[in-house]
């Protein structure tokens, strides 16, 4: 029962193997591998005990120890290569990174005692110094919002409760080409400026529709500088 | 422009931005030549040892950050409500030590070592921006290679990559490419 409190322990077989070997004050050129196969299984053992998954890691450094164990067993007719060699060249390399990472862990706990401030918020209205704070990844809400706010700053006829149903006049390919247009003179276009060619309401929603088209072809990038800031395009 | 007027600037700078800032970035800002403000960010450095400053000049790779210096965190400390620091899992710090000595290596090698799986790990130190990818291998199946980042040597307190303390190998342990840090 001496293993329960180390049940959370290892996350791999080599740490297991690795605390195994130190604890027995073993050499780690000379494992007794009968006497460490039966304390590794026996932890198994505990974790099977307690109902908890055992990695398929472990299962497999288990089989491996038992075949070095039965190859150690059989009589030394030729002069072989001992049985134990990978292994052991395996947990060298593992324990040189263990104390590493070990150091790490001391230059870990003395940099924390140096504590850093966050940056300042740098965001200052209508400059255009702030454009290198581009958010990437903008949200449909944030398009939508744009959307209300150009509905909202065009004077549109309030035709809406007549049900129109004219032809389009917009198509949604006819609006990605204007912007594709748009987008091999400009870098960035404000979306805003877009949606101001035409003073339609329903230029407005092909335009949008072609915006949210080309983003999901990723053919186009949004960036928007602030939260609630102006959204321009990029070619992708 | 004067010394002390440049001086006063960067710390203005820093102060202000918190964030480490590279010293190509405090030059274009300041309009002055990087060898020059190389020399004066080193003056500056020297000037916060000084008992009285709190505040410490700190350099990573090529870039500068104003940290409180450690010998007061415990009065620092006090402001915290709980223990807000996370330290590094155990498992993570191995995964990052194979990085940060093999890189770059594929996530294959990381998993070889430590025997065990490393993804959720490397995802782990990703997130938390110690680890970055550096491309592909240019081998069947073209594995993802991973490299440590530059927050990496903040967040150790290392000036570059070099300062990592050299692995401790016994004359006798490995044979083959580890020659090239050998340390007896």
């Amino acid at each position: 029962m001496e293993y329960i409190v180390q049940i959370n322990k290892f996350y791999g077989p080599f740490e297991l193997l690795v605390y195994l070997i130190e604890t027995n004050e073993v050499d780690i050129y000379d494992i007794p591998i009968a006497e460490i196969t039966e304390q590794y299984i026996a932890y198994l053992d505990v974790l099977q005990e307690f109902d908890m998954a055992i990695a398929s890691e472990f299962v497999l450094m288990a089989s491996t120890l038992l075949e070095i164990k039965s190859k150690m067993l059989l009589p030394n007719q030729e002069k072989q290569e001992d049985p134990r060699e990978e292994l052991v060249n395996q947990l060298l390399e593992y324990r040189l990174y263990r104390m590493a990472s070990d150091d790490l862990k001391i230059s870990e706990e003395k940099e924390s005692r140096f504590i850093a401030k966050p940056a300042e918020d740098f965001h200052i209205e209508e400059d255009t110094a702030c454009e290198q704070l581009l958010f990437e990844e903008i949200s449909a809400y944030d398009l939508l919002y744009a959307l209300k706010n150009v509905l909202k700053r065009s004077r549109f006829e309030t035709e809406d409760n007549i049900l129109d149903l004219a032809k389009d006049e917009f198509t949604i390919n006819d609006c990605m080409d204007l912007i594709s247009e748009k987008l091999e003179i400009l870098q960035k276009v404000n979306i805003v400026e877009i949606f101001s060619l035409h003073n339609s309401k329903k230029f407005v929603i092909a335009v949008f529709l072609s915006i949210l088209e080309m983003s999901r072809l990723k053919n186009i990038r949004l960036v928007q500088d602030r939260i609630f800031g102006e959204i321009f395009i990029q070619k992708a | 422009m004067e010394k002390d007027r440049v001086k006063s600037i960067i710390e203005s700078i820093l102060f202000a931005w918190g964030d480490p800032i590279k010293v190509s970035e405090l030059s274009k800002i300041i309009e002055i030549k990087e060898s020059q403000l190389r020399d004066i960010l080193i003056e500056m450095e020297q000037d916060y040892i000084v008992a009285s400053r709190g505040i410490v000049l700190k350099t990573f790779g090529d870039t500068y950050q104003f940290k409180t210096k450690d010998i007061n965190y415990d009065y620092v400390a006090m402001l915290f409500k709980t223990n807000t620091r996370s330290n590094l899992s155990t498992s993570a710090l191995e995964a990052l030590s194979i990085i940060a000595y093999k890189q770059p290596i594929t996530k294959i090698e990381v998993d070889m070592i430590r025997g065990v799986k490393s993804d959720y790990i490397l995802r782990t130190l990703m997130d938390k921006d110690l680890v970055e990818t550096r491309g592909k291998l240019d081998k069947p199946g073209k594995p993802i290679i991973y490299g440590t980042t530059s927050h990496f040597l903040a967040y150790f307190g290392l000036k570059s990559i070099k300062d990592l303390p050299p692995l401790k190998i016994t004359p006798d342990s490995l044979t083959g490419d580890q020659e090239g840090v050998f340390h007896g």
